[in-house]
């Protein structure tokens, strides 16, 4: 099964340590993907999403950051047994990546094309003319009107969509098997939003890499995604195909998170919120990290942490008491109704 | 670009207005002039002094004085006589200014050529040794007084011969071949501008550390390493490139700095250029040196300034005048 | 626990902070020590500040010795005596030792603190022996004397000067930023056209207006005087923009909304919201006022001898004979280091201390 996966994280821990106290920002988070699927990997800020993509490219900052366990298998390799001149063929070639922010991911003092060579020159030993022309060349597929121009425009020229849509190009140039997004769409307008997520899909249906896509938005996932990994507190405590996500979801933070979209035709007085506050990372709660958010909590959870388990072929959650919702005595979209009115 | 540094350059024209004018007024307020120390001589006859006195026009009005003196700057670009040298002020200014020049420019050199390795260096192993020792230095370089540290490279210079004890050139300097008197310039030039750039040295390092410190946390710096691009890389070609930016306008200011700040190392270190030239000329009052000096200096300084902003534009794409 | 801090006045949490940093401890601990020193300088020094000794010019630094013939015997010195009076090169006269005596009675009066007439210094040694700790001049004149009544010219020029120039600063940097149109704009030209000459060129220039032959006292006045005219700019021009961005808070409108005049706005309300900056930046303004009397006195045109002062002491230092043979003569110059340097430190200490920017841990 593991050699269908082009990527496969293993209980891996990020962890920061700080003079006052260590942050356990990613603590035993385990997903995996194949080629040409995508995997939305969701969660409110602070849950670890973050720092688990770049975790994957093993760009944390260190220190005070430091990946202290777990496997990150690409192909079947794991990057953290890699050397660093390894891992540099890797970065931007087989896996790279796109940011939040497009007005700050580019660096203002070289044009667009400079930035789309520099990946395409170092890791296709290719020479000036034809790393310009591949960069023409993305900037098209990637919707780009008038590449040749555009290709010798510096960032600052460009709009928000249109710099997100070069990120694309450059992160697409080499052709990678894994492109991890972080939140792609977040800092855009809800049009270009939609551009972009359709740009994704489409190029993923030409090149057919796989897509790890950070988001904390479920709308996006609903989208793009063919499996979803919810997280919370540096853990995942949800891990489904994306049918099961909206349609069965079994752990409350889950269906709290899905209770917080406003639906169309639905009459709600108001939102419904997650009641309390995301955990500072460096004083997690003891046991299940979200007891003292749910409305579900029994005694067992605030000192057992529950083990992610599966509960059918494809579903898998951390949550003591996933087995009642699944049997249908457990009704947890009510519990978070009757707690927020 | 070119309007604004043709609008640039009009701004001189207050300005020097107003500096010359506030230079004129402070001589004309001090006690006596040129002549009336000429005339502690006994050898020099009452009527010669009263004769030059009408000559040189300082038996008029200090404004009428002051008009004059701006008509012939005007209408014949003549900046007047040096009552001491009996020159014209530039003929006497020329040579000291080009030493001056030379003396500023290599401690811009030596601040500069040593400033950003050293902030690059201190940013990238920030808190390890090299950070801590770069950083301690800059330190001591801030605030050690110049007159005590040309003292000391004097003092140095004179116990191990390494370097001359002060002065331009070597006494033997005229006989030698052209290449010789190069090497002879710029070894009487390596100890004034160590002085003259330690400052702006130190200042500038612990700039660039500061700005390299702020880029690498950026996001685009990220998106360097994730292309996989080597840390050098990353770091000289992505974030000092950015992180440059600020140092580069700062460059032509510091060389208007180093112009004028240069005299105390001149007087000190021995270097004939214009800063010991204006004192003595300040401290005998002879007027129109004076006043040619003060134009070169307040020139110099929007010119250096003018020169960072074009820098400016070279270097930073998103930056335009019109 | 938060509550536990905001209890704290901000005094407390400033010194809670600035004791973190042993840097500026050390820099204020220099800087008490030298201005306590200066306070009390006719006691430490063993000369009075002019007196000579022609016979003995250039002496270096008597070695104190603390022992002799192998045994403890306390600190004294031997005499010396001049062997040529070319090179000022001396001999110790091997045999008698003269101990080093505390609380001696000097020759010459002086007043502690101006108030209480005594004969009492600290240390000396009985003649024939001279005991020049730091050396002496041309003249004979103890170099370490010297230094501890220069202390007093130099290190107070710094300190009245910010304080006039601090005065200047706030009062028409406030009024400029508070009054705004046609006084702004003035004010604003002429600290333009102050800060568009270079420093020292118009420190020369002023000086030169002024007549060169002054008493000390009066030349003290000039350079005060002066060096405070060129400060004050630059402080003006930091208050303006602060005020500026003050003057339209909420509790400016409140003030005003309850009646409150200009004045009493800008003196109860705005300004001292400025104080902390402007504490930092007029401790790193003072080491360039203390330069400015050391370069004036070193150039010849500032402090006139007798009175020393620790710019006139290292104008012998120029000549490049005295420099090479005697280089205790450039003690003040490092004393003037110790000084800008100890600013410094206690600037940086300040500038933290008011200011503490938190360090935070890592984020997701």
């Amino acid at each position: 099964m593991t050699e269908a996966f082009v990527l496969e994280v293993r209980d891996l821990r990020t962890h920061f340590v700080t003079d006052d106290a260590t942050v356990k920002a990613v603590d035993g988070v385990s997903f995996a993907v194949r080629a040409g699927e995508t995997l939305g990997i969701v969660g409110e800020s602070g849950c670890g999403k973050s720092v688990t993509s770049l975790s994957i490219l093993r760009l944390i900052p260190s220190p005070p950051g430091k990946i202290v366990g777990g496997e990150i298998l690409f192909k079947g390799t794991n990057l953290l047994g890699l050397p660093d001149p390894a891992m540099r063929k890797i970065r931007g070639n087989d896996i790279s990546m796109i940011f939040q922010e497009p007005m700050t991911s580019l660096n203002p003092v070289y044009t667009c094309g400079d930035q789309i060579m520099e990946a395409v020159i170092l890791h296709q030993k290719v020479g000036k003319t034809e790393a310009r022309s591949r960069a023409i060349e993305m900037l098209r597929l990637v919707g780009i009107p008038s590449p040749e121009q555009r290709v010798d425009e510096y960032p600052h020229q460009l709009s928000g969509g249109m710099r997100q849509r070069v990120m694309i190009a450059m992160a697409l140039s080499c052709q990678p098997e894994v492109l991890i997004a972080d939140e792609p769409t977040t800092a855009l307008d809800v049009t270009i939003q939609a551009q972009i997520l359709e740009l994704l899909n489409r190029l993923q249906r030409e090149m057919g890499m796989a897509i790890l896509l950070i988001t904390h938005d479920l709308g996006v996932v609903a989208e793009t995604c063919n499996r979803v990994a919810v997280m919370y507190a540096g853990q995942v405590v949800e891990y489904a195909g994306v049918e099961d996500i909206f349609a069965r979801p079994r752990m409350p933070y889950t269906v709290g998170l899905l209770g917080s979209i406003p639906k169309l035709g639905e009459e709600r007085e108001r939102l419904r919120v997650i009641p309390g506050n995301v955990p500072n990372p460096s004083e997690f709660p003891s046991g299940c990290k979200f007891h003292p958010r749910c409305p579900v909590a029994i005694d067992r959870c605030k000192v057992e942490n529950p083990p992610l388990t599966t509960i059918r072929p494809g579903h898998e959650v951390r949550c003591w008491r996933s087995g009642e919702a699944e049997a249908g005595t457990l009704d947890m979209g009510k519990a978070f109704e009757e707690v927020t009115s | 670009m070119r309007t604004y540094l043709l609008r640039r350059v009009l701004t001189l024209v207050p300005l020097l207005l107003g500096v010359t004018f506030l230079a004129f007024l402070l001589i004309y307020l001090a006690p006596g002039d040129f002549l009336s120390q000429m005339a502690e001589n006994p050898m020099i006859s009452a009527e010669t002094i009263e004769r030059m006195r009408s000559n040189f026009g300082l038996d008029k009005p200090w404004y009428v004085q002051y008009g004059l003196w701006l008509k012939n700057v005007f209408l014949h670009l003549d900046f007047g006589e040096s009552f001491a040298f009996r020159q014209p002020v530039f003929q006497v200014i020329a040579p000291r200014l080009g030493n001056t020049l030379i003396l500023a420019l290599a401690a811009a050199v030596v601040a500069w050529g040593l400033a950003i390795p050293l902030g690059i260096l201190s940013a990238v192993k920030q808190y390890k040794w090299q950070d801590k020792t770069a950083s301690f230095f800059a330190f001591l370089g801030l605030s050690i007084p110049e007159i005590f540290f040309a003292l000391l490279m004097m003092y140095m210079a004179a116990k191990t011969g390494w370097f001359p004890v002060g002065g331009m050139r070597s006494i033997d300097h005229d006989e030698m071949q052209w290449g010789t008197q190069l090497v002879d310039i710029l070894h009487h030039l390596v100890l004034p501008a160590l002085v003259l750039g330690t400052v702006p040295m130190a200042a500038r390092m612990r700039q660039m550390r500061a700005n390299l410190l702020d880029v690498l946390r950026l996001d685009y710096v990220t998106t360097a390493r994730a292309k996989g691009l080597d840390e050098d890389v990353v770091v000289w070609k992505h974030a000092v490139r950015n992180a440059i930016n600020p140092l580069i306008t700062l460059f032509g200011f510091t060389l208007a700095t180093l112009l004028s700040g240069s005299f105390i190392v001149e007087i000190v270190m021995g270097w004939p250029g214009l800063g010991s030239l204006t004192l003595e000329a300040l401290l005998k009052q002879d007027l129109y040196l004076v006043m040619g000096s003060v134009v070169i200096a307040a020139t110099m300084l929007v010119l250096g300034n003018l020169i960072a902003d074009v820098l400016l534009v070279l270097a930073d794409p998103r930056i335009k005048y019109d | 626990m938060t509550t536990a801090v905001n209890d704290r006045s901000p005094w407390q949490i400033f010194w809670r902070e600035f004791r973190k940093s042993p840097v500026a401890l050390a820099g204020a601990g220099i800087l008490i020590l030298l201005y306590g020193a200066a306070i009390f300088a006719d006691f430490l020094a063993p000369w009075p500040m002019a007196q000579q000794d022609l016979d003995f010019g250039y002496h270096p630094p008597t070695p104190v010795r603390w022992f002799a013939d192998g045994r403890f015997v306390g600190p004294h010195v031997l005499a010396s005596e001049l062997v040529d009076i070319g090179r000022s090169t001396y001999r110790t006269i091997p045999g008698e030792r003269y101990p080093v005596r505390f609380f001696v009675q000097g020759r010459q009066e002086y007043r502690v603190l101006g108030l209480f007439p005594t004969h009492t210094r600290l240390f000396g040694v009985d003649p024939p022996a001279h005991l020049y700790l730091f050396g002496s001049d041309k003249y004979g004149r103890d170099t370490y004397s010297r230094l501890l009544y220069g202390s007093r010219v130099s290190l107070s020029i710094g300190l009245i000067g910010i304080a006039i120039s601090f005065l200047i600063g706030t009062l028409v940097g406030g009024l400029s930023g508070y009054l705004g149109k046609g006084f702004d704009l003035v004010v604003m030209r002429v600290t333009e056209l102050i800060m568009s000459v270079p420093a020292l060129y118009l420190i020369l220039a002023l000086r030169a207006s002024f007549p060169s032959n002054v008493p000390s006292d009066r030349m003290y006045l000039i350079i005060v005087v002066i060096l405070a005219f060129i400060g004050w700019a630059s402080l003006a021009r930091i208050v303006r923009g602060m005020v500026l961005s003050l003057r339209e808070q909420e509790y400016v409108n409140a003030a005003r909304a309850l009646g409150a005049g200009t004045l009493r706005i800008l003196f109860r309300h705005i300004l001292p919201n400025t104080m902390s900056f402007l504490i930092v930046a007029a401790t790193i303004a003072v080491p360039g006022y203390i330069l400015g009397e050391v370069t004036l006195s070193f150039l010849g045109i500032g402090i006139q001898e007798p009175q020393a002062s620790w710019g006139n002491m290292l104008t012998e230092a120029q000549n490049i004979r005295v420099l090479k043979s005697m280089p205790w003569m450039l003690i003040p110059g490092f004393f003037i280091f110790i000084v800008v340097l100890a600013y410094n430190f206690l600037g940086d200490g300040l500038a933290d201390a008011l200011n503490p920017r938190k360090v935070t841990g890592g984020k997701s």
